[in-house]
């Protein structure tokens, strides 16, 4: 009788413990950077002898389709000269017309490169360990992209390694729009890589193919970043929302180095008198 | 040091899973690899030396999981008590059991870890994704989790050997 009680009492213990921890996830704790601090570096030496063995492998072993890789390279390369072209020609039409309507020049961004040097050992969550923290000038809540699209968010930061969590995370939230239509919505991890694009009007043309690309809005990724594409669309009888599936462009199990924005976009609301 | 036994190989497994594992896609839905050596502790082991081993290893994993803080402690803790209440009807010498010991050891891990994001997120349902996850990490678990536990057991043999023999050979020549 005791032990059913002592258990009982343990269980619900357990369930209060959890329940606050998960509501404090995202306020900044130094408990959850100890684990970090103590395992990262074993983990930045795993990362490099591994990629110091892919790299011998690469490049003395594996020679025999480079030629051909080389030939395709090349008309790659032939055809984004081109399209680097047209993009130029595009951005100056882009300054000559944002200084017709006197448009606020957009900041460059800051960007620091860094190596995923572990990824989440549970199959449940979505999120990669970095090479760089604190003292690189990583802070919590900042974006990570690569010139793919979004990767994720800084959560966690200890001295000289961070935490991302990972777009395709069943709690991260992105606000991303449709390229084509503009409509809006909010981009959330479901498993198996994929995302769900929640929130977005039925009356919204939404095609499988449309590219998804971050609004801005939710002040944390700049504007216009790719996110992914929708790869379902369906429109039930009933309610006001439709229920999109969005793959991202970003191979999360090939993730190998990261660029962390270190000025994203802050929006400022002062009231003008 | 009868501890380095645990912490080492500990290390190890956390870094294989974390940063080893994923280098290779194809072995990316594996199961938790650490499940086989709490099943250990709980077979083989008693539950003072066990307790501190598995609380580290779930704090050290909560904080590498983006999982709420606590998430891996509690499931640790309550598959040690499951294994410890198994053994009390299966006989752990029989390494054919082994099996069933994982596939339990499987089932109430993945049930916290299901219990705990219904309870937190009402949203919650489960997909067909996750029962797909589920079945590839019971799969995974009866082929390769008995020689784990088998290896597990058979270095800390070698090992109280070793650090037996060690230590009482220090201890005759200062006897001496």
């Amino acid at each position: 009788m005791v032990l059913v009680v002592c258990g009982i009492i343990l269980i619900a213990v357990n369930i209060i413990i959890l329940s606050v921890t998960s509501k404090n996830r995202n306020s900044s704790n130094s408990t959850g950077r100890i684990g970090i601090t103590l395992v990262a570096p074993f983990q930045e030496v795993a990362a490099h002898l591994l990629r110091f063995a892919e790299d011998i492998w690469n490049q003395y072993f594996f020679l025999v389709s480079v030629a051909e890789e080389n030939a395709d390279l090349k008309r790659a390369l032939s055809r984004a000269i081109e399209k680097n072209n047209q993009c130029k020609e595009i951005s100056l039409s882009n300054i000559r017309l944002r200084k017709l309507l006197n448009f606020q020049k957009k900041i460059a961004n800051k960007f620091l490169s860094a190596e995923v040097i572990g990824k989440d050992p549970s199959p449940w969550f979505k999120s990669i360990i970095i090479d760089k923290g604190q003292y690189d000038g990583v802070k919590k809540g900042l974006p990570v992209v690569i010139p793919e699209g979004i990767a994720g968010q800084v959560i966690d930061v200890s001295a000289h390694y961070s935490k991302v969590l990972l777009i395709i995370d069943q709690n991260s939230a992105v606000d991303v729009m449709i390229q084509r239509t503009r409509a809006r919505g909010i981009i959330k991890g479901e498993s198996k890589g994929q995302c769900l694009l929640k929130y977005v009007l039925r009356k919204h043309d939404i095609r499988v193919g449309d590219v998804v690309v971050s609004s801005g809005l939710d002040g944390v990724f700049p504007k216009g970043l790719r996110v992914g594409y929708v790869s379902g669309v369906i429109r039930r009888n009933a309610g006001i929302f439709q229920e999109v599936t969005v793959n991202p462009y970003i191979d999360f199990e090939k993730l190998e180095e990261v660029l962390v924005i270190l000025n994203p976009p802050k929006h400022v609301f002062v009231s003008k008198q | 040091m009868r501890y380095c036994f645990y912490i080492f190989p500990c290390l190890f497994l956390v870094i294989l899973q974390s940063t080893i594992i994923p280098y290779f896609g194809f072995l990316d839905n594996s199961y938790d690899l650490l499940t086989p050596f709490i099943i250990y502790l709980g077979l083989y082991c008693s539950v003072g030396e066990s307790l501190p081993i598995l609380i580290l290893l779930g704090f050290i994993m909560d904080n590498l999981s983006t999982g709420p803080l606590g998430l891996y402690i509690t499931a640790y803790f309550w598959l040690f008590v499951g294994v410890k209440w198994i053994i009390k009807f299966l006989h752990v010498g029989n390494i054919f059991l082994l099996p069933i010991v994982m596939v339990s050891g499987i089932i109430i891990e993945t049930s916290i870890f299901l219990g705990t994001f219904a309870t937190l997120d009402p949203g919650f349902h489960i997909s067909e994704s996750i029962i797909n996850t589920v079945l590839s990490h019971l799969f995974w678990a009866v082929c390769t989790g008995p020689f784990f536990i088998i290896i597990y057991r058979f270095s800390h043999k070698k090992w109280n050997k070793w650090f037996h023999e060690r230590f009482a050979e220090r201890g005759r020549e200062y006897g001496e």
